[in-house]
Parts: structure tokens; sequence; C-alpha cells
């Protein structure tokens, strides 16, 4: 008698976590987590003189690091996630099992989701550690941007599965991934700043809530500045705004990656 | 337990890769699945196992639509299609654990199915280090570690060095004794004729020929024999007297080739009537396989096998 779906789903997940534990690339991305979190350590540590700020701002340098750090994350184990199945002929083993393929999307999801936040929270520990260190309080708004930015890792995250799902080889996906992530979404935001049409489709754009939700007060959803002659448009989501799109990223892309590896040949 | 394809067919653009396959293999058998390349056994295959949806038709196991019914089609099944990967960092007991439980099955086999497929000393090491021979093992492995009654195989043999071919052979004739559904395709003809029962060949994506190995020895035996004897042969003409030869051929001076008319009883008379002439026979064998005799009849004129 065949498992259940759920079931099949957390060996997937079990499996596939254990793989990661022991990759290399999840010891490349907490060596540059870790490079990072040091290299800012020592930014803040000869530059800012922390008592003359207050605590979210401290935490907000910190922070800014955060929505590059989700992107790297996601690339790393989302990007060849589905991909490899096809291109390095895994699938030939999972696939012929009574499993559904959706089984084994969101097992590989799982267990992408908790290597990933590995990395998110370590970072994430290094700078409310540090944050503690000088002011000896974490406020609620740094629990709020740590949410915020599990938030983004996971619709980031699915809409890499998804773009996992259309590639058949691993190096074709993630570099699609990166170059989108990296150039596209800013290129998208860059021309909002010169129309004036705000980037609400942008899943970037809504990673400055992680940053915004630490100042105070939290910047206006719209600001125009002109300059030498040239109108620029700043925006900002609300916080709702910000969760809408990750919501709306994460449900899409995932519906799309489930309906593309339930109908997939592997050819 | 069976495998059935009805009206099986699978397009590419314009080109059927499988085109209204109709077979049904059924019970404790092996049959082998021949053709030459890109005739559509591999299409076949990954139809009956999921990797690939039919065009039009059905592939059905033990009742149940592959397409519609997955879960409880392939529930019974044991595979293994191309040469799979596997995770790099898992060791070969994690795959099989995995394995099983995909399909909760209980893991008391794993040890047994790794002496059996040689890899038992290195059930410890991560599989990114293992060679491509290896790896194929670990396949089979995968495919009975689940106790499966069906056996869906594609070329089994295909990495491995000619021992290691001849041990995959051997467990899988063993998996016949025990009551196995065995199908696997291959290109190897003697390997068919050693392991199978049964033979179906596939040309252009559709089926040409389903029989037994023994029904097909029969129309397809070679007319020729080989005779080696142990003293050297100095006239051949007292042995083209002898009835049914049509010719013989000196090969070497202990060595003959004869030709003949007529099936397998004719052969025997032609053996009978030497070694009552007194000639001092070292062997008498068949020049050529049945098997690959009908193949080249049936298939001739396509390059590969």
């Amino acid at each position: 008698m065949s498992k259940g779906d759920f079931s099949q789903m957390l060996t997937i997940s079990k499996y596939q976590f254990l793989n990661y534990l022991r990759s290399k690339r999840l010891y490349i991305l907490l060596l540059i987590t870790v490079g990072m979190a040091f290299t800012y350590f020592l930014v803040i540590w000869y530059f800012l003189d922390p008592s003359k700020m207050r605590p979210n701002d401290f935490l907000g340098n910190w922070v800014t690091f955060v929505p590059f750090l989700t992107i790297l994350i996601s690339l790393f184990f989302g990007g060849d996630a589905i991909a490899s199945e096809y291109d390095k002929k895994t699938g030939y083993f999972l696939f012929p099992n009574p499993i559904r393929r959706w089984t084994i999307l969101w097992g590989k999801f799982i267990a992408s989701f908790l290597a990933s936040i590995m990395a998110l929270l370590l970072f994430w520990g290094i700078a409310l550690g540090d944050t503690y260190y000088y002011f000896s309080e974490i406020t609620p708004e740094m629990w709020q941007s740590l949410a915020l930015s599990v938030l983004y890792l996971l619709s980031l995250l699915s809409l890499t599965f998804m773009f996992s799902s259309f590639f058949k080889s691993s190096a074709v996906a993630i570099t699609i991934v990166a170059i989108l992530y990296f150039f596209v979404f800013g290129i998208i935001e860059s021309i909002g700043m010169f129309t004036g049409i705000e980037p609400w489709f942008s899943i970037t754009y809504s990673s400055s809530v992680i940053t915004n939700v630490l100042k105070n007060p939290y910047p206006p959803r719209m600001q125009e500045i002109s300059q030498a002659g040239i109108k620029i448009t700043i925006f900002n989501p609300p916080v709702d705004v910000g969760i809408a799109i990750m919501i709306g990223y994460f449900i899409i892309s995932a519906i799309i990656a489930t309906v593309v590896i339930t109908y997939r040949e592997l050819k | 337990m069976y495998i059935e394809a009805i009206n099986l067919s699978k397009k590419y653009g314009n080109f059927y890769a499988l085109r209204g396959l109709n077979l049904r293999v059924e019970g404790n058998r092996c049959v082998g699945y021949l053709g030459p390349n890109g005739a559509g056994k591999t299409t076949t295959l990954k139809l009956f196992t999921n990797l690939l949806r039919p065009t039009s038709g059905d592939a059905i196991i033990n009742g149940y639509n592959v397409k519609s019914e997955m879960k409880r089609a392939l529930e019974d099944v044991g595979t293994l299609i191309e040469t799979p990967n596997f995770y790099p960092y898992l060791t070969p007991v994690e795959i099989l654990s995995m394995a099983c439980d995909i399909r909760g099955v209980k893991k008391c086999d794993i040890k047994n199915v790794l002496e059996m497929v040689r890899l038992y000393e290195w059930r410890d090491t991560k599989v990114g280090k293992f060679s491509k021979g290896m790896i194929q093992r670990l396949a089979l492995a995968s495919a009975l570690v689940v106790n499966p009654s069906i056996l869906i195989l594609d070329e089994p043999t295909t990495g491995m060095d000619p021992q290691g071919m001849m041990e995959i052979r051997e467990i899988i004739k063993n998996l016949k004794k025990e009551g196995l559904l065995i199908f696997m395709s291959s290109h190897l003809l003697p390997e068919v004729t050693y392991i199978c029962d049964e033979v179906a060949m596939i040309n252009h994506g559709r089926l040409i020929l389903y029989e037994s190995i023994e029904e097909l020895s029969r129309k397809f035996s070679s007319k020729t024999i080989m005779v080696e004897f142990l003293e050297p042969i100095k006239d051949v003409r007292k042995i083209e007297d002898i009835e049914n030869v049509r010719a013989v051929d000196m090969v070497s001076q202990y060595k003959i080739r004869i030709s003949f008319t007529g099936g397998a009883e004719r052969q025997y008379e032609i053996l009978r009537k030497l070694i009552n002439e007194g000639y001092k026979i070292v062997s008498f064998q068949s020049e050529s396989l049945a098997l690959e005799e009908a193949y080249l009849k049936l298939v001739g004129g396509d390059d590969n096998v």
C-alpha cells in the first residue's frame, strides 16, 4: 500500500535536507554570510557611534544587507532545485515511484527553505547579537523586520523554484534567475522612479519593508525629488502592500511551479 | 500481475516515437524488449513509469492506468530507466532507505540487496564518488529493495564491465525464479537469449514480433552448423553425402561448416550420422543465435540494435 502524499513529501524533505547539510554549497553560503557579517561588523565598529543612535537605526544598518543575502540564498538553494532533477537525472530515480510530482516539489521546497533559513538566521543572529550588545534590548520592530525577511525568503524561493521548473539545465536556470534578481527587477524599479509608476509588481520592491519597518517615522509611500531639472519619484511600499506583494509572488509562483512539474515529461 | 499497452502512442511534433502499441505481458516471466536505436523501446518504458504521458492509448499495470491512477499502478513496480543519478551526498544505505520510505515498505532487505549487487562494502560511502557501473548497481538495488512483483528495466547492464554484466544477468535470472514479471529492454541479443523467456521486437514505433524464445528458435534457428573434430578431416565428400546436407566448407583441418535443409530434427539426424560414421566430434553448434537471425530478418536494414 502506497504511503500518503504528505508523508511522502516529508520523506523527500528529510533526504534532500540531509543532502544539503552535507553539501559544499551550504558551507560556502554560511562562509559568505559570516564573511559579510564580519565586514559589516568592522564597518559599523569603525564608522558608527552606537551611543548616538537608536537601537532600530543601528540594526537598520545591518538589515540593509538582508535583501541581497536573501537573493543569494534563494539562488543557492532554489536555482537548480527542480532543473537538476532533469539535468542531473536524479528524476529517473524519484519520478518512476508511486509518488505525485507535487509532493516531490514541495518536499524539495521545504528542504531548501530549512537550509536557507539556517544562513538567514545566522546573519540575523549576529546582527541582533551585536545590537543587543550595545543596547541591551530587542525591539518589536526588529522581530517584525526578521519576520518580513523570512516571508521575503519564502516568496523569493517560490519564484526561484518556478523558474527552476521551467529549465532543463541547472546552469541556465541559475543564470537566468540571477540576471532577473540582480538586474531586471532593479531596472524595473529605476524605470518606476523616472516615470512615477509604482513598481508594485516587482518582488524586490517589496523587500524595502524589511528595512523601512525599523525607521521612525515610516517613510512616505511616494516622495518626489527634483534635481537638475529631473524629477525622481521614490516609492516605499507600506508594510501591508509589501506583505501582499510577497504573498502574491509566493502563491502564484507555487501554483505555476506545481502545474509545470506535474505535466513536464522526463524525455 | 501484468502490464499492458493498449493502442499506446507517443508523438513528438510529426514524429511518432511509438505508434499504436498493443502488447500484454503477464505472469512470472522475463520478456526482452528489442529494437534498433530510436525504435521506441525507452519511450515505451517511460510511458509505463510515468516519465512520459501518452499522446493516445493507455499504459496499464495490474489493471490500473499509469496516467490516471499512477500511485496504484506503480505501487508494485520496481524500475530502472536509463542510468539514474542520486543525491551525491547520500550513501547507498540512505538512498535505499529513501526508496523504502517513499513506498512505506520495511527496510529489512537493504543489507541483502546491497550484498546482492556487491555494494555492501560501499554502503556508507557518498554516492557522488561512485563510478557509472556502481551507480547502475545502486539503481538496480533501488528497484529491488522495495520488493516489487514487476520489474521494468531499461538496458540494465549498461556501463558495466563484463564481470558486472554477468553478475547482473544472474541476479535477474534468479529474480525470475522468485516469481517476478520482468520486462527489460536490451540491445544485447545474447543477453536477452540468456535471461528472457519471451521477446518483443519493435521497430519504427510498432510491435513487429512477440514470441517465446523457444518458438523463435524453432522458426529462425540457423541452417548452418559448425562442427569441430578431434582428428583432422581428410575427405569431406562422405559428409556431403549425408541426407539433407547442402554443402560443406572446410574451415580448418579440424573444423567444418555444414549447411543443411530442414529444422532441428534434421540437424539431430546429421549429428547422429556423423557419430555413426565414426567421426570423433569435439563440438557441434549452430553458428548464430536464432534471435540474431530473427532480428536481422525482421529489422534488417536498420543499422543499430
